[in-house]
């Protein structure tokens, strides 16, 4: 089966996201969790080989047999397949796809008190982060920023532009060298993953959001922090307002009664 | 423009579904409490903590029939009215599924970090010093459940002292109840708490949890009471606002 091996930097993010899943898990389930959000923000890929069950375990601070339980479950959802031999391991097979429906009950079921709370930590953790990447991003995280600011703007998939975005936004935080910070924002971005995928109706957001994104990659590359961190702010509270938008519009629309 | 009577119209019916579904809520918590205070006249001594036992059922059942609106209810003691303990705190939040509300804990003990001096809040210093019932709130009640809730309050007086009944309303519920009898995007509408708190609007700028400050005021249009009838029990009102 054509695979390529992890990387070390998809590996880390993987990591990273430990402390993102939901409270009363087992550690098996917390594995296969965080495994299944690194899949549904595109840190993970189809084609993707896992490492070994024993270097993955230990990376993840896990015995192997909890592991397997792990890789079972996603096995079982067909998220991942194994095979046996030299060449063999685990290997992603599949994508999450949460139907419009489920995106849209998760999202009606929020209150716009928890997704502002989301917003304001998102704002902190965004504008922290664009202001510290002004002054330490290198030639290299800029031109990570640039591509990814490229991406977002040229793809035309919905879903594959919103894990664009997200990347995007987890980039400043590694360009500011920061790993408390990049965790931070990747958790977030875990979150809003299973709330927000399409764009609001406004016609115009895809290039105010656009629009913005080159304001913060600017902002960075002229070494400019303060700029940085406002335009970074003002994003993550555009973004924060489409999403209380989409809320309210679809609790008005639902006529389950109180 | 917009059609000024169909607006009226969705302020009346909002502050109508409002001030009904949290009216009965307020009913309900008074009986408990008048319970409460009959209890504490019948009993010749210093009433023990036993002899509310009854509560734990009367509350559960409380939680459950308002679980719409409701996530938690319970009783903060009068200082010094227990035998047993100087404070005394029972509350219990609603459960996820249906079953039985849990118990909250709240750290009672002066020392700690954590300590829940519950005689200083808001909600308890105010409906003992005022005697009557209160919503009090949003605010974010930090040792307690941690969630920007609004706390309705009911005093109960008995000869040890007046103890409160309370319940904590989340926004995220009333959310619910103010957008779906609302059915309105335009114009902006805020359900203003007493202090300026806004506890829901319709517009995305305008978010639960924020404050209306003097240039707000300034903007505001429309104004209805939600709760006419009983004003000081939940003095909140619906505006609108110019754009």
């Amino acid at each position: 089966m054509e695979s390529t091996a992890l990387s070390t930097r998809a590996l880390d993010l993987l990591l990273l996201l430990r402390g993102s899943e939901p409270e009363g898990l087992g550690r098996a389930d917390q594995v296969s969790y965080q495994i299944e959000t690194a899949i549904l923000m595109g840190i993970l890929t189809e084609g993707d080989r896992l490492p070994t069950e024993s270097v993955l375990a230990a990376e993840l601070g896990i015995s192997p047999i909890t592991l397997r339980q792990s890789l079972a479950a996603l096995r079982t959802k067909g998220l991942i397949e194994t095979s046996r031999g030299r060449s063999g391991g685990s290997v992603i097979r599949g994508q999450i796809d949460l139907t419009d429906n489920q995106l849209q009950r998760k999202l009606r079921d929020a209150s716009t008190e928890s997704l502002r709370d989301l917003g304001d930590l998102g704002a902190a953790i965004s504008s922290m982060s664009a202001r510290l990447a002004a002054s330490r991003a290198d030639a290299q995280n800029v031109a990570h920023l640039e591509d990814l600011v490229q991406r977002h703007r040229d793809t035309k998939d919905e879903r594959t532009r919103r894990r664009v975005d997200s990347r995007f936004h987890v980039a400043v935080s590694v360009a500011a060298q920061s790993s408390r910070l990049t965790s931070a924002s990747l958790q977030l971005e875990a979150e809003l993953m299973t709330l927000w995928w399409s764009h609001p109706a406004q016609a115009d957001s895809q290039e105010v959001l656009e629009a913005q994104h080159v304001a913060i990659l600017e902002a960075i590359r002229a070494r400019d922090a303060d700029a940085a961190a406002v335009a970074a702010e003002l994003h993550s509270r555009t973004e924060t307002e489409y999403l209380i938008a989409q809320h309210l519009r679809l609790t008005m629309e639902s006529d389950e009664s109180a | 423009m917009h059609n000024v009577a169909a607006v009226d119209e969705a302020l009346e019916r909002t502050a109508e579904a409002i001030s009904s579904s949290v009216g009965a809520v307020f009913d309900d918590l008074e009986k408990i409490a008048a319970t409460v205070s009959g209890v504490a006249d019948r009993v010749a001594d210093v009433p023990r903590r036993s002899a509310y036992a009854f509560l734990k059922q009367d509350l559960a059942a409380f939680i459950n029939r308002h679980s719409a609106v409701i996530v938690g209810a319970g009783i903060a003691y009068a200082p010094g009215s227990l035998p047993e303990a100087p404070l005394w705190l029972e509350w219990w939040r609603a459960a996820q599924a249906g079953g039985e509300p849990r118990w909250v804990t709240h750290d009672l003990n002066p020392e700690s970090l954590n300590y829940y001096d519950y005689t200083t809040r808001e909600w308890f210093a105010v409906t003992t010093a005022n005697g009557s019932p209160l919503a009090v709130g949003p605010y974010v009640d930090i040792g307690g459940i941690n969630v920007n809730i609004i706390t309705l309050c009911v005093p109960a007086a008995t000869p040890q002292g007046t103890h409160v009944l309370g319940c904590d309303l989340t926004l995220a519920k009333l959310e619910g109840v103010f957008l779906r009898a609302l059915q309105l995007q335009d114009p902006t509408v805020v359900l203003l708490g007493p202090t300026g708190r806004v506890i829901a609007s319709n517009n995305a700028r305008i978010a639960s949890g924020t404050l209306f400050v003097e240039e707000d005021m300034q903007r505001v249009d429309r104004s209805v009471d939600v709760s006419s009838g009983s004003p000081a029990r939940l003095p909140w009102k619906l505006v609108t606002l110019r754009t």
